[in-house]
């Protein structure tokens, strides 16, 4: 369970990235942050592993303020993957992803292991991709190890950061779902950041739309969509509402 | 064994030496730069953590590579530890020159990592160190190692001049073959140091290319490089401090020409048959010797009584030979607690010299003679600024030059025989005068000051050499000008080793046992 209370970010030179914001996210659910680029989401979803720090008000990490945590070992126990993956070039596939056990302290062997494990859980068979390199994958390929080095230690809590943004549009469609599908089955608690609505409302059970630092609309894809509350969000729907109220429709259906 | 003049005929005489030195050369660069990697590339990484620093660290570093070597190795000359004569100048100066690329080039290869991979990195718990080791050296290390490969290849020739100060290596063949005008060992110490730079930089360029190809440049591999430069700085580390050892060593000096290293293979090997452990420091620029026996790194050389008079003291020119050395003895004393022995014999007074057609030709005999004409003037590095030089001629008068270039003394030879120049200042003694048939301007104004040689020794030497002073003051008279100049043109002209000539000598007087054959300038 994640919950932030009253948490502000003031950058120094005077910029407000977030406003006072309220907000909890409990055990299992599959939340993702939408807005345009510097609406805060990105903060929002940094504060969470603290790579960044609060200027006021407290993030609460099952129960626990962040800032009592070691930052090292909360990183270690929360899942992490973002835009373009940051896989590292010069270590092969197994080695990406069983980064974190390794920073741990797992053996060679239970890295492998493990490695062999998260590929498989990402529909890679793991044979043919363990001794690879980054630059010799697809761009699809290199979303699904990013998703498997985020979930192998096994984290009760997943952060993804625009972890499509680099595919095309086709692609990304194809990822998204089994992204979903694979998400859906582990019961984890996922928080993913996007600053695409469609692909907010194909992967999220809750939507949490931010715009200048606060959270203006807040609920299930239905009630953001179809009875928004917010000028903004109407805005933010624009010429699309009526296909995205389709959308929904039709994923209820 | 005579040395031979021809291109293979020199190596096939002096293989052995110059194998010697190369391997020297090798240690020396081997040594400086390890110590520039593991203090370059550590400081490198602190510039990417505080960048506040970067100005400081990296002027100063820019600063450092613009100091001239020859006035670096002058200034580490001075100093205690790190300075002084020998290799360990030598590795201090090529070190600092070092730097400056390979901090530059570690600051940019972490700088242009790519930073999402490393906030995925510390998002997903890495620690600053594991970052480091894990993602930004790793993919830095090309450019670092092409930092390295530039800093090397400076280095491998920068290292032929630290001869300058004693350190050896290639450089010593370079010097020595212009003071002597030998083209073969000029080349046999300018060679082998190109081969070296052309083998480092293709070895880490190769290198560069494998780590640039793919995802081969595992961190494992860093450590690996690591831990074998660690390896070679710490035999660099041996090194410097094997050139802090051995205090009981008799440290003998000479300058960087002919004579000077004749005389000084006498009082070594003098020393060597009196029991002591010798090195050699042979070759040195300008005033390193005096600069060094005066500061204690050094114990004996043998210099003039005039250099000594206007050079060091800086009393103006005294025209009485044995007013000259008594005086010099006296202040000495004082001054530094350094001793004059008694003069060897022989006056290398200096003297102006013009190819013999030349001076003919001109109508041009004696120093005043010289009065009012246009001339090509080559003088050596200090002659033109001296009292008793040309900045007293002209004081007195005596102006002849129309363009005056200043050289080296060996290629000043050179440059009168060539006619590239029409007088330059020669030394009384020197050898040359006779194989390259100069005429020698008699003197009829007596403006030169005598210089006669004799042996500076510092208040260590007879403590560590005990039975050597009734040696030397055996060998004090001895040698008579036209003896000094036989001698020397037996190395100059007729090419042969300077201590096979000085031991011939020294057992033809009877100083030496004919078996005492204890040293050379092979096994210093």
């Amino acid at each position: 369970m994640i919950r932030f209370e009253k948490v502000a970010v003031r950058f120094p030179g005077g910029v407000t990235a977030l406003h006072e914001l309220d907000l909890e996210i409990p055990k299992g659910q599959f939340a993702v942050l939408v807005g345009a680029s510097g609406s805060g989401k990105t903060t929002a979803l940094r504060l969470v592993n603290r790579l960044q720090d609060a200027s006021s008000g407290r993030v609460l990490v099952d129960g626990v303020d962040v800032q009592e945590r070691d930052p090292i070992e909360l990183r270690r126990s929360i899942g992490y993957a973002i835009q373009g993956v940051g896989l590292i070039a010069h270590m092969s596939v197994a080695e990406n992803v069983a980064l974190v056990p390794r920073l741990k302290g797992a053996s060679p062997e239970e890295q492998r292991a493990i490695a062999r494990a998260g590929l498989a859980r990402v529909r890679m068979p793991p044979d043919q991709f363990l001794d690879r390199y980054p630059h010799e994958l697809s761009g699809g390929q290199r979303q699904r190890v990013g998703l498997a080095r985020a979930m192998a230690a096994d984290p009760d809590l997943v952060l993804l950061d625009e972890p499509f943004g680099a595919l095309d549009n086709v692609v990304r469609e194809e990822i998204q779902d089994e992204f979903k599908e694979i998400l859906g089955g582990l019961h984890k608690t996922i928080v993913l950041v996007t600053h695409d609505m469609h692909e907010a409302i194909h992967m999220g059970e809750r939507i949490l739309v931010m715009n200048a630092g606060r959270l203006v609309a807040d609920g299930t894809p239905e009630e953001v969509v179809l009875r928004p509350k917010d000028e903004f969000v109407r805005k933010l729907l624009g010429r699309r509402r009526r296909e995205l109220e389709n959308y929904v429709k039709e994923l209820r259906g | 064994m005579s040395t031979d003049r021809s291109f293979w005929g020199y190596f096939a005489a002096n293989h052995a030496e110059i194998g010697r030195l190369t391997l020297e050369h090798c240690a020396m660069v081997g040594a400086a730069m390890a110590l520039g990697v593991l203090v370059g590339v550590p400081l490198g990484i602190l510039l990417t953590r505080k960048r506040r620093l970067a100005p400081l660290i990296l002027g100063t570093t820019t600063t450092l590579q613009t100091i001239p070597s020859v006035a670096l190795l002058g200034l580490l000359m001075l100093l205690p530890v790190v300075g002084g004569i020998g290799i360990r100048p030598a590795i201090t100066a090529l070190f600092l020159y070092s730097l400056l690329a390979i901090v530059e080039n570690t600051f940019a290869g972490i700088e242009q990592v790519h930073r999402p991979t490393v906030d995925a990195g510390r998002g997903m718990g890495m620690t600053d160190a594991q970052i480091l080791t894990f993602i930004e050296l790793p993919q830095a290390l090309p450019i670092i190692v092409a930092g390295v490969r530039i800093s090397a290849v400076v280095c491998v020739a920068t290292a032929t001049v630290a001869s300058y100060i004693g350190a050896g290596g290639l450089g010593d063949l370079i010097f020595r073959g212009v003071g002597r005008a030998n083209n073969a060992m000029v080349a046999w110490g300018a060679l082998p140091a190109i081969a070296l730079s052309l083998i480092v930089h293709k070895a880490l360029s190769a290198f560069e290319a494998r780590l640039k190809e793919g995802p081969a440049g595992d961190y494992r591999r860093v450590l690996k490089w690591i831990g074998t430069l660690s390896a070679a700085a710490l035999l660099g580390f041996g090194l410097w401090a094997a050139g802090l050892g051995g205090t009981d060593t008799v440290v003998i000096g000479s300058k960087p020409f002919t004579e000077s290293e004749l005389v000084g293979e006498m009082v070594a090997q003098l020393a060597e048959a009196s029991g002591a452990q010798v090195e050699r420091k042979f070759y040195m620029g300008g005033t390193v010797c005096f600069e060094s026996v005066k500061g204690g790194t050094m114990d004996a050389y043998v210099e003039y009584t005039g250099t000594g008079l206007m050079s060091h003291l800086g009393l103006p020119a005294m025209t009485e030979s044995a007013r000259v050395y008594a005086k010099v003895k006296r202040e000495y004393a004082q001054r530094w607690d350094l001793d004059w022995l008694a003069p060897l014999g022989f006056n290398n007074t200096y003297a102006m010299a013009m190819r013999r057609d030349e001076a003919e030709r001109r109508g041009i005999a004696k120093l005043s003679d010289l009065r009012g004409r246009k001339l090509r003037c080559g003088f050596d590095e200090v002659f033109a600024d001296r009292p008793d030089g040309y900045k007293g001629m002209l004081a007195r008068g005596l102006s002849f030059c129309a363009s005056v270039k200043q050289m080296n003394s060996g290629l000043m030879y050179q440059a009168v025989a060539k006619r590239e120049t029409d007088v330059i200042d020669a030394y009384a003694t020197d050898g040359r005068i006779v194989s390259l048939d100069l005429k020698i301007l008699e003197d009829d104004l007596g403006f030169f000051p005598p210089y006669d040689a004799a042996v500076l020794v510092g208040p260590k030497l007879f403590r560590k050499a005990p039975g050597l002073r009734e040696k030397l003051e055996e060998l004090a008279g001895s040698i008579d000008d036209s003896e000094m100049a036989r001698l020397n043109a037996e190395v100059d002209s007729k090419k042969r080793r300077a201590a096979e000539v000085a031991r011939e000598f020294l057992t033809g007087k009877g100083l030496l046992q004919r078996a005492a054959q204890t040293g050379g300038p092979e096994s210093p």
